[in-house]
């Protein structure tokens, strides 16, 4: 496995916490695939930083109330 | 690493049948050549190479067909941003993968001038730099990077 990024992401929690949005239709909101939303959620793929404002304004908080750095 | 194929997506599923179909390919292809085959003074299997041509264009079509079929939602969509980074990454391994071999036959064929050896070796490089593409892209995919 490879080290885990220095970004974790507080998708799933987001997701779940506004009625539980499937990963799918988040990602068709944000232009990826159900199994990029998996592979974000999973921390195994750091979204491009206009996806991860898209995410951010889908769930209508800012970007770093849902990714943070751990460099 | 768990592999499991109802988690996969279309790209994922279809990079791993194309590398396998390119391994097993290249498997009959050089069992059948054998190793006399590269040595100088045999001439072109161009009877191998057509059909090896012929059945994996054939077995590729059969391949994206029956994944098409069974993932009808998902398999006319374009690809995203992670199997584009997925993609572009293995592609630059398998740049380096074909680099090394037409390097290595051209030194050959510069110190042996054994032309066989050099189309072989071409062949084989340009198996080997598919494959790379195909099971690359689905080992990041699964993998994450």
């Amino acid at each position: 496995m490879p080290p885990p990024p220095p970004i974790s992401n507080r998708v799933r929690e987001l997701r779940e916490a506004q009625g539980n949005i499937s990963q799918a239709a988040l990602g068709d909101a944000i232009g990826v695939t159900r199994h990029t939303i998996i592979a974000i959620e999973q921390g195994k793929y750091s979204p491009s930083l206009e996806s991860a404002f898209r995410i951010a304004r889908f769930f209508q908080v800012g970007v770093e109330d849902v990714f943070s750095w751990h460099g | 690493m768990t592999i499991a194929w109802s988690s996969m997506s279309v790209r994922e599923k279809s990079a791993w049948a194309m590398g396998t179909l390119m391994v097993a390919m290249a498997v009959w292809y050089f069992g059948r050549l054998g190793v006399s085959a590269w040595l100088p003074g045999h001439s072109l299997p161009m009877g191998d190479l057509v059909a090896y041509l012929f059945l994996t264009i054939t077995g590729s079509i059969v391949v994206q067909v029956l994944l098409a079929i069974a993932n009808r939602g998902e398999a006319g969509a374009a690809p995203d941003e992670r199997e584009n980074a997925a993609s572009a990454r293995a592609v630059a391994w398998a740049g380096h993968v074909l680099t090394a071999v037409i390097a290595g036959a051209l030194l050959w064929f510069m110190a042996h001038r054994d032309g066989m050896m050099l189309f072989h070796s071409l062949f084989a490089g340009l198996l080997a730099s598919q494959t790379v593409v195909h099971w690359g892209t689905a080992w990041l995919l699964r993998r994450g990077f």
